[in-house]
């Protein structure tokens, strides 16, 4: 049994196949949704999901969230700003500090991990050792490896790693076997954006490009609506965990105006005895918002161009993620595309039933699927002057094999050192490098 | 100890990585110059329900080698030389040679440049008003672009037109004639995807 698992910045899910079909498993208390959150009590167990989300508002400093956004990151790249305390060292793992103890991201994620089997064991009643965790689709090989290390850690054989706009075309394509179509999904979750193009062929799922951004998703629209509600407040160097009940309070309003035009924010005892109410409207939010959205018009732009098609040729953009239940981000697929985006898939459910669906490729029991995914980032080798030489170009279906030949660039030259690059940048050093091989030549004949 | 390396060109045939086979049975197609992308698509998925790794019956060897064949057939230039490797052995002749349209080549080489320099200065400037009066400027460059990719366009559609007719007389070709369309397929996609990728860049600054 291989279970397919959506490892989520805002929340996690678990799914299994069931009598040939991927259904998803609800905790004892029947959630389905596990929030990625956990805390760390002073010499305890670590809490995770709803419970932990609890003291979010509590022990700011003790509950780590989003730790996604972490993951795979150096100390010298990490930008985030979040509750609870970082390390930071240039060269090693970014790194969470709870009191004395360093956590390294997939130590927490593998907490969320080993929920998530422990639910999936009980309402299964086997043993779960082998998993399909889906991330995000721009993730570079770093980011992969730590969420492997995090499966691996909660006991679990990562039989491969899906990505997720990926996973929810297979959701969305699951019913539409016998169809011939091409789809976009635009992910936007609560930490990532992804788009991806695929080409759905009676059964065979073949991704035509993809393209993304890490650091972008509702944890951004959350903190731009926390700083104008600060702004309007009159709050300066609020504490933690006053912070932290803006940033509650920011969430749900932005939750809210999805399905309204105006909501009232009312925050009893914000500040000792000062409580604070205002009104908040769609358009204030989409103002504020903007600037974070705009930017994914130019990712559907730069995908459409990598797939060589253009937005008439694309017959369904599916809309998947937390973040896609905004009404500014559905009209903004809607201008890209000229067409009205299909929200039939549940923007919570369809990447974990899309992982589910791997996991029932990998372990037989769906045997009329095929997927051809691709590599989001090229590869390629460092060459003379610090420059990426790209081998194996992004959006080629994998797994791939590629060559070109290279040649020392001094005479009498003693070896030649490969180093190994991920990434679009023209420059080597602003490139992932993946690892590094030494080549050594025969001395010259005297 | 030195440790430089240089590209030294790609690598097209007789090589450890990619060895000479036959493409065209890997695929299951009949050997001809002409294919639309569907047929070649239809071709390949069916290939690869059966041989992807995670099939039951599947190899990554063998999808590895069905990807490389699928590339290759795909790209018309790429296409050509492989057959010409297949059917006149040795006859591939200089793969270096010009273009048959150095007047298209000329006015694209040109349009290029130019618009290298345009993306370079729009990444440069820092001021929103200077880049705003430049973003005006652009307008022409990108008319330029848009006539050059038209002129290309209009060139390959010639290509294509007489390689269905070289797939028609299959037994009159020569691998001389294949070989200079072969060429001219070469220059028409690079210049196609470089007119193109500028243009997306121009017009996304």
């Amino acid at each position: 049994m291989i279970v397919g698992i959506d490892l989520g910045t805002t929340n996690s899910l678990i799914g299994a196949i069931d009598a040939g079909f991927p259904i998803l498993i609800a905790d004892r208390e029947g959630e389905r949704l596990t929030p990625s959150v956990v805390h760390y009590p002073a010499g305890g167990d670590a809490v995770v999901g709803k419970k932990a989300l609890r003291y979010r508002g509590i022990s700011p400093e003790a509950t780590i969230a989003s730790v996604k956004r972490l993951m795979g990151v150096r100390g010298e790249n990490c930008k985030e700003n979040l509750p609870y305390r970082l390390d930071k060292t240039p060269g090693a793992p970014v790194r969470v500090q709870i009191e004395d103890k360093l956590l390294l991201p997939e130590e927490v994620s593998a907490e969320v991990l080993k929920k998530l089997k422990a639910d999936a064991e009980l309402a299964l009643g086997t043993s779960v050792d082998r998993a399909v965790i889906t991330v995000p689709a721009y993730f570079n090989n770093a980011q992969r490896e730590a969420t492997k290390r995090a499966g691996e850690l909660a006991g679990l054989t990562v039989e491969r790693i899906l990505s997720e706009p990926t996973a929810a075309a297979l959701a969305y394509g699951l019913d539409r076997l016998g169809e011939q179509a091409k789809v976009a999904v635009y992910d936007l979750g609560g930490g990532t954006f992804d788009i991806s193009i695929l080409e759905l062929n009676h059964g065979v799922f073949e991704v035509l490009a993809t393209h993304g951004d890490t650091h972008l998703g509702g944890d951004d629209l959350d903190r731009v609506v926390v700083k104008y509600l600060c702004e309007k407040l009159e709050i300066q160097d609020a504490s933690p965990q006053v912070i932290e009940q803006l940033r509650y309070a920011a969430e749900k309003a932005k939750c809210e105006l999805s399905a309204k035009a105006s909501t009232e924010i009312l925050l009893p005892f914000l500040e000792g005895t000062k409580s604070a109410e205002l009104t908040l409207s769609r358009e204030e939010l989409d103002t504020l918002t903007a600037p974070i959205l705009n930017p994914t018009r130019q990712h559907c732009l730069r995908v459409l161009h990598d797939a060589g098609l253009t937005p008439d040729a694309i017959n369904e953009v599916i809309l998947v993620g937390g973040s896609t239940r905004m009404p500014a981000v559905q009209q903004l697929v809607h201008d890209v595309f000229g067409k009205p985006p299909n929200m039939t898939q549940h923007p919570d459910e369809a990447v974990a039933l899309g992982a589910t669906i791997q996991a029932g490729i990998l372990d037989g029991s769906l045997q009329n699927i095929t997927l051809l995914d691709v590599t989001p980032l090229s590869l390629g080798i460092e060459t003379f002057g610090g420059l990426m030489n790209v081998i194996i170009p992004r959006n080629m279906t994998i797994p791939a094999k590629a060559g070109e030949m290279f040649t020392n660039a001094v005479a009498g030259q003693s070896g030649m050192q490969i180093s190994i690059l991920q990434g679009e940048r023209e420059m080597a050093k602003d490139n992932w490098k993946l690892g590094e091989l030494m080549i050594p030549f025969a001395p010259l004949p005297k | 100890m030195p440790k430089h390396i240089v590209r030294a060109g790609k690598v097209f045939q007789h090589n450890k990585f990619l060895q000479m086979s036959d493409p065209f049975k890997t695929l299951g197609v009949e050997r001809r110059c002409y294919f639309t992308e569907e047929e070649l698509k239809e071709a390949y998925h069916a290939q690869a329900k059966a041989l992807h790794p995670d099939a039951v019956h599947g190899d990554t060897a063998e999808f590895v080698h069905l990807n490389t064949a699928y590339r290759k057939l795909l790209d018309p230039a790429l296409r050509l030389r492989t057959l010409i490797d297949l059917e006149y052995p040795g006859q591939n002749g200089d793969t270096k040679s010009l273009p048959s349209r150095i007047d298209l080549f000329q006015t694209t080489a040109r349009t290029l440049e130019e618009a290298k320099q345009w993306i370079t200065k729009l990444k440069e400037v820092s001021s929103e008003i200077v880049r705003t009066s430049l973003l005006a400027e652009c307008e022409e460059i990108i008319s330029e672009i848009d006539s050059a990719q038209a002129a290309v366009e209009h060139w390959k559609r010639g290509l294509t037109k007489q390689l269905k007719e070289l797939d028609v007389s299959r037994d009159k070709k020569e691998a001389i004639s294949l070989s200079a369309v072969a060429t001219d397929f070469a220059y028409a996609d690079r210049w196609l995807k470089n007119l193109r990728e500028q243009k997306f860049q121009l017009s996304a600054s």
